[in-house]
């Protein structure tokens, strides 16, 4: 439910994007605004209890074997965490600091 | 779903291909030379739970750094002064990866969301028709994809 | 000194006697070495003969002794009484399963679905006796190892929400079973077991709560099965999308 939250958050920060540089800087303010900070804060609650949970349940499906040793979950859980880390890096950058 | 008539039964019992495949529902194509060739048609459910399982990695992995950028960060004054400059978002979202990205980031989640409240549908609230729900959620979330198209090709 | 005690509530149903179930309460010797079934066989041997219940190895490898123990599906065989002692015990019989008397339940309906997954070592080709065994190295058991635990104690359709709502839902033990036997090297039945499982009322009726393998007193973990089924189902799925066609083979 939260992630659609932020689907409908981001179609709406793109729609005022289309819209020209009137309605987006409208909306750019409505962000600054403690109502978005609200909303936000609570969807950003919920997506990272489903990455915890997400996560958890995926250590549970993914099998990697080398001979007859098994990876052990903990050390799965611990590279989806880091590939998170890594990711929300990457995007974090691209999102802000990126000049064209 | 699976055959109707007698299953040859006991341990190490041979079950012969052919004997499954002609008492389960298949569509099949008319006889040509020696083998008989049927066309499969598949569940539909591998294709749910594909967009299921990728929505769930999506929102996993790349929704919270974007909510944190888009919804506190900014607001909490921790980005550089023009980060959410109308000119530079605007030409990171003219890219056209930049558009594929954001559509995957936005239509994908929705998938996600849509198969789970299906079946809290039918297993939480008890509710049956199955085919009416799975209209109702499944057109929901590609509605929204067809928003997010239209929106992301007028950028 | 007084001898430690502890009470047991017990789940009745005698509908000979009584269209309706009800409670019998019971005061028994407490030993920090007793588990529950210990403490049923007590109350048969020298309270009241009239309590049904089924148990065999006493010792957790043969399945009979499921029961809801404190509303948690349990094995009575190795459940101790000092877990819960000193506050007092409900047993009940297995949820989700129709009751035949007191803690006795009707497992007609696993032991129908199990059937259907072919749970055995289906061959395309038979080879002749004199070649022998088919060999299988370590690794090719490990693959289905941890699924072949199973003891087909059905505590984990006891846990299982969706089949509590859905009798259908052939449920995680002949699921993982089935999963087990996709994963032996010996097998060549995965076709036909796909078609028994990559149903509505099979896989894809499972939402991966999860409380199957929380349950599970042989460490099984069905809910991975399942959802390594769904993985599975869904590669050939795509693979489809290559060859949407299949060959049948004469004779």
């Amino acid at each position: 439910m939260f992630s659609a939250g932020f689907s409908i958050l981001m179609l709406a920060f793109l729609f005022s994007l289309s819209r020209g540089e009137q309605p987006y800087e409208g909306f750019v303010r409505w962000l600054d605004g403690p109502w978005a900070v609200a909303v936000s804060v609570v969807i950003l609650a919920g997506v990272l209890y489903h990455t915890a949970t997400w996560f958890r349940l995926t250590t549970h499906i993914v099998e990697v074997r080398l001979g007859r040793r098994v990876v052990p979950r903990a050390a799965i859980g611990g590279a989806l965490v880091a590939a998170w880390i890594v990711v929300s890096a990457v995007v974090a950058y691209f999102h802000v600091w990126f000049w064209r | 779903m699976t055959s109707e008539g007698e299953r040859p039964a006991g341990p190490g019992g041979q079950v012969s291909l052919g004997e499954v495949l002609e008492t389960s529902d298949r569509l099949e194509i008319l006889p040509r030379g020696r083998g008989r060739l049927r066309l499969r048609l598949p569940s539909p459910e591998p294709f749910a739970w594909a967009l299921f399982s990728a929505g769930g990695f999506v929102a996993a992995l790349l929704v919270p750094v974007h909510v944190a950028i888009l919804g506190i960060a900014f607001a909490a004054g921790w980005l550089p002064d023009d980060a959410f400059s109308y000119q530079r978002i605007h030409r990171l979202a003219n890219n056209p990866l930049a558009k594929l990205y954001l559509l995957a980031l936005i239509a994908l989640p929705l998938f996600h969301w849509a198969h789970r409240f299906r079946f809290a549908i039918h297993h939480q609230f008890g509710i049956g028709l199955k085919r009416l729900v799975a209209v109702g959620c499944y057109g929901s979330a590609l509605a929204g994809t067809a928003v997010a198209v239209w929106i992301l090709v007028r950028i | 000194m007084a001898e430690a005690t502890i009470e047991i509530k017990v789940a009745r149903y005698r509908p000979e006697h009584q269209p309706l179930p009800y409670y019998d309460q019971y005061e028994i010797p407490y030993r920090e070495d007793m588990v529950v079934l210990d403490a049923l066989n007590y109350i048969k041997d020298e309270l009241d003969g009239s309590v049904s219940y089924r148990w065999s190895c006493r010792m957790g490898v043969c399945g009979s002794c499921g029961m809801m123990v404190n509303y948690k599906p349990r094995l009575t065989c190795s459940t101790f009484l000092r877990e819960f002692y000193p506050k007092p015990i409900v047993v009940q019989p297995l949820e989700n399963f129709p009751v035949i008397r007191d803690l006795v339940v009707d497992v007609t309906d696993f032991m129908d679905k199990l059937k259907e997954v072919m749970p055995w070592i289906v061959r395309e080709h038979e080879e002749p006796v004199e070649q022998g065994e088919y060999l299988q190295t370590p690794e090719e058991v490990d693959r289905y190892r941890q699924f072949s635990m199973c003891i087909n104690c059905t505590l984990c359709y006891s846990a299982c929400p969706v089949y509590a709502k859905d009798q259908e839902f052939l449920g995680p033990a002949v699921l993982a079973l089935a999963h087990r036997y996709n994963l032996d090297s010996r097998d060549q039945g995965r076709d036909e077991r796909e078609e028994a499982i990559a149903v509505d009322r099979g896989i894809w009726d499972c939402t991966f709560i999860g409380e199957c393998s929380v349950v599970c007193p042989k460490d099984v973990d069905p809910a991975a099965a399942i959802q390594r089924s769904k993985v599975a189902a869904t590669t050939r799925t795509m693979l489809w999308m290559a060859w949407p066609f299949e060959v049948e083979r004469e004779g």
